[in-house]
C-alpha cells in the first residue's frame, strides 16, 4: 500500500474507532443508574460491545500506524479524535463528590441515539464488508453479528417509548428533533475517503450512505406514527436543518473536553506506566 | 397445634438443616428478617455500583475499561436476583426502592465511602469483593433455598471480580513509585472499612439471623477468616497494613487487631459515612429523572422487538 493510502485507511479507522468508542464510554455511564434493573445490565451489554468493536478498529489502525491500541484510545491530544459530535453528548446524571450532582439525564436521548446511530452503523459495515483491504473485511463480519443485537434491542425502547402517551412520546420526539443536526453529521466523510474509494478500499464515501439512512429512518418513524424531521422531495430529501459538522476534522464541543479529562486523567498520571 | 407450637417446629427444623422453599409456610417473623437481610444484601449490590461506576470512564486501557464496567455490570445483576427474592416474599420493587432512596433502608458500610484514586478500584474489587466471597459463600448454607440457589451464581461471578482487583493492584505495585504509593494510600482508607465489614463481634447465640438460619456463621468467624486468607498476600505484594497491633496469636488460634469503633460503624450504616448522603442523593436524582420511563413501561407499553 502507499503511504498516502496507508494513512488515509488509518485515519478512516480511527473515524469509525472513535464513533464506537465514544458512544461506548457514553452509553457505560447508565450502568449502575438505567431506570429497570434490568436495563443496566441490556445498556451496559451495548456499551462493552461497542468499546470491544473499537477495540478491534483500533488494532487494525495501530498495524497501520506503528502504534498501539490503547495509545490510539487514550493517548491522543483531544482535537485528534474524529467521532461524530452528536456521540459525545452526556444522557446520564453525573455525580460530583460534593453532592451537587448535576441532572439533566434523559434515557429517551440516550436510546434514541443508539439506535439511530446503529442503523446508520449497519449501513456503514454493510459497505465494508466488500472492503478490498481483507482484515476489515473480515473484523466486520464478526461485528456485524453482535450489531444484529443492537438493532432489536433498539427498535424495541423506539416502540415502547413511541406507543406510551404522555412524557415518554413527547421525550422521543424532543430526542429526534434535537439530535438531527448531529445524526446528520454522522455523514461528514473522513479526509481521504475519495481516494480510498478510488483505491477500492471502501466500496463508497459515507456521504454516500445518507439517503438510505433517512429512508429507514423515516420507515420507523411512520411506523410509530413520529414526525420525521425531514422531507422527501421527488428523487431527493429536503433538509431544513444544516448538519453539525466539524467532528471528523477534530472539533468538538464542551461535552468532549469534559469527557476526554475523564477518560485520559488515570493514563496521564503515568503515561509511560503499565495499568 | 398452636401458632406458637408450630413457629418452634418451624426453628427446629431450620437449626436441623431443613430448607425453606418460596412457598413454604414460614413464620412471620422469619419471613419479615429474610426480607431485611436480603434487601440490604440487594441495596448494596446495586449502592456498591456508585462508587465504582465513577471509574468505569477513567479506567487507564480498554481491557480495563471492559473490565471495570463488566463487573459493575454483574453488581447490578446480583442486585436484580436478589431484589427478585424480595418481591417472592411480598415487598414490592417500587417500595425497596422507595425505602432505599429515603434512607429508611439500609445498604452495607463499605459502600459510605468516597472514591479517590485508580487505586480504589484495585482494592474494591479485591478485598471488598474478597470480604463479600466469604460471607456470601456463608450464605450457601442459608435455610432459604432460593437464597442459597441464588449465592451460588453470585460467588461464581464475584470470584471474576477478585482476579479482576487482584490484577489491578499487583500491576500497579509492579509499576512505578507514584502507582505503589496509589495503592498504599488506598488501602490505609480501606482497611478500617474492611475490618468493619462483618460488623461487631456480636455472641452467635444473640444473633437471630444465625438462629433462623438466614446465615451460617457468625461475624467474629468470618473476620477471622477474611484475616487469614488476606492479609498474608496484603504483605507478600509489597503494601503495608494500617495496624500496628495486627498480628497472629498462635496460642489463641486467631488474629489480634486494633480495637474497632462500633459505633462509628452504626452512624455510617445510619447514613452518617463520609459519601452516605452524596450517594443518595444520585441515586435519588437518577431515581426521579427515570421515573417517566418506569411508569411508560408499567402503562402497558411494552418491549418487544
Amino acid at each position: 500500500m502507499r503511504a498516502e493510502v496507508t494513512s488515509a485507511l488509518g485515519r478512516y479507522l480511527l473515524t469509525i474507532a472513535d464513533d464506537e468508542l465514544i458512544l461506548g464510554y457514553r452509553d457505560s455511564e447508565w450502568t449502575g443508574i438505567a431506570p429497570l434493573v434490568e436495563e443496566d445490565v441490556a445498556f451496559s451489554s451495548l456499551a462493552q460491545d461497542e468499546i470491544g468493536h473499537a477495540r478491534l478498529y483500533y488494532m487494525l489502525a495501530a498495524d497501520l500506524l506503528a502504534t498501539d491500541a490503547d495509545e490510539l484510545a487514550l493517548g491522543r491530544e483531544p482535537d485528534d479524535y474524529y467521532h461524530a459530535t452528536v456521540l459525545e453528548t452526556r444522557t446520564t446524571p453525573k455525580y460530583d463528590a460534593s453532592g451537587a450532582h448535576r441532572g439533566g439525564g434523559d434515557w429517551a436521548r440516550a436510546v434514541a441515539r443508539r439506535f439511530l446511530y446503529d442503523l446508520f452503523d449497519d449501513l456503514r459495515t454493510e459497505a465494508l464488508l466488500r472492503s478490498s483491504y481483507a482484515p476489515l473485511a473480515g473484523a466486520v463480519q464478526k461485528i456485524r453479528r453482535e450489531e444484529q443485537y443492537h438493532l432489536r434491542h433498539g427498535v424495541a425502547w423506539w416502540r415502547a417509548l413511541a406507543s406510551a402517551d404522555g412524557e415518554a412520546r413527547v421525550r422521543l420526539e424532543g430526542a429526534l428533533v434535537a439530535l438531527w443536526p448531529g445524526l446528520l453529521g454522522l455523514f461528514e466523510d473522513a479526509p481521504g475517503e475519495d481516494l480510498l474509494v478510488s483505491e477500492g478500499l471502501l466500496p463508497h464515501r459515507t456521504a454516500d450512505l445518507r439517503d438510505a439512512w433517512l429512508e429507514r429512518v423515516q420507515g420507523h418513524c411512520d411506523a410509530a406514527g413520529l414526525p420525521f424531521p425531514s422531507e422527501r422531495t421527488g428523487a431527493g430529501w429536503s433538509i431544513a436543518v444544516p448538519p453539525e459538522v466539524g467532528g471528523r476534522q477534530g472539533r468538538h464541543g464542551p461535552a468532549w473536553t469534559e469527557l476526554y479529562d475523564d477518560m485520559t486523567m488515570v493514563r496521564r498520571l503515568e503515561p509511560e506506566a503499565v495499568w | 397445634m398452636t401458632e406458637e407450637q408450630r413457629v418452634e417446629e418451624f426453628k427446629r427444623a431450620v437449626q436441623a438443616g431443613r430448607k425453606v422453599e418460596a412457598g413454604d409456610w414460614m413464620p412471620d417473623e422469619y419471613r419479615q428478617r429474610l426480607i431485611r437481610f436480603i434487601e440490604m444484601h440487594a441495596n448494596s449490590e446495586i449502592m456498591g455500583a456508585l462508587p465504582e461506576r465513577d471509574w468505569i470512564l477513567r479506567a487507564p486501557t480498554l481491557q480495563r475499561k471492559l473490565a471495570v464496567t463488566a463487573k459493575i455490570q454483574d453488581e447490578v445483576g446480583h442486585a436484580q436476583l436478589l431484589y427478585r427474592l424480595v418481591e417472592d416474599l411480598g415487598k414490592p420493587r417500587e417500595q425497596i426502592f422507595a425505602d432505599l432512596i429515603s434512607g429508611k433502608s439500609k445498604f452495607h458500610n463499605v459502600f459510605h465511602y468516597p472514591t479517590r484514586s485508580w487505586g480504589d478500584v484495585g482494592v474494591i474489587a479485591w478485598l471488598v469483593d474478597a470480604a463479600a466471597v466469604i460471607s456470601q459463600s456463608a450464605l450457601l448454607k442459608s435455610s432459604y433455598a432460593p437464597y442459597a440457589r441464588t449465592m451460588r451464581r453470585i460467588c461464581w461471578e464475584e470470584a471474576f471480580h477478585l482476579k479482576h482487583g487482584e490484577d489491578i493492584v499487583l500491576t500497579a505495585m509492579m509499576g512505578t513509585a507514584k502507582q505503589r504509593a496509589m495503592m498504599q494510600e488506598a488501602l490505609e482508607r480501606w482497611w478500617e472499612p474492611l475490618m468493619m465489614f462483618y460488623g461487631p463481634p456480636t455472641p452467635p447465640e444473640q444473633d437471630k439471623d444465625l438462629a433462623w438460619g438466614i446465615k451460617s456463621r457468625a461475624n467474629e468467624d468470618l473476620r477471622q477468616d477474611f484475616l487469614t486468607k488476606y492479609v498474608p498476600r496484603i504483605r507478600e505484594i509489597g503494601l503495608r497494613i494500617p495496624d500496628p497491633k495486627l498480628r497472629f496469636d498462635e496460642s489463641a488460634g486467631r488474629w489480634v487487631y486494633s480495637d474497632i469503633d462500633w459505633d462509628k460503624l452504626v452512624a455510617v450504616a445510619r447514613g452518617n459515612g463520609p459519601a452516605s448522603q452524596q450517594r443518595l442523593g444520585f441515586r435519588r436524582l437518577s431515581y426521579e429523572e427515570t421515573a417517566w420511563v418506569r411508569e411508560a413501561i408499567t402503562g402497558g407499553a411494552e418491549l418487544v422487538a
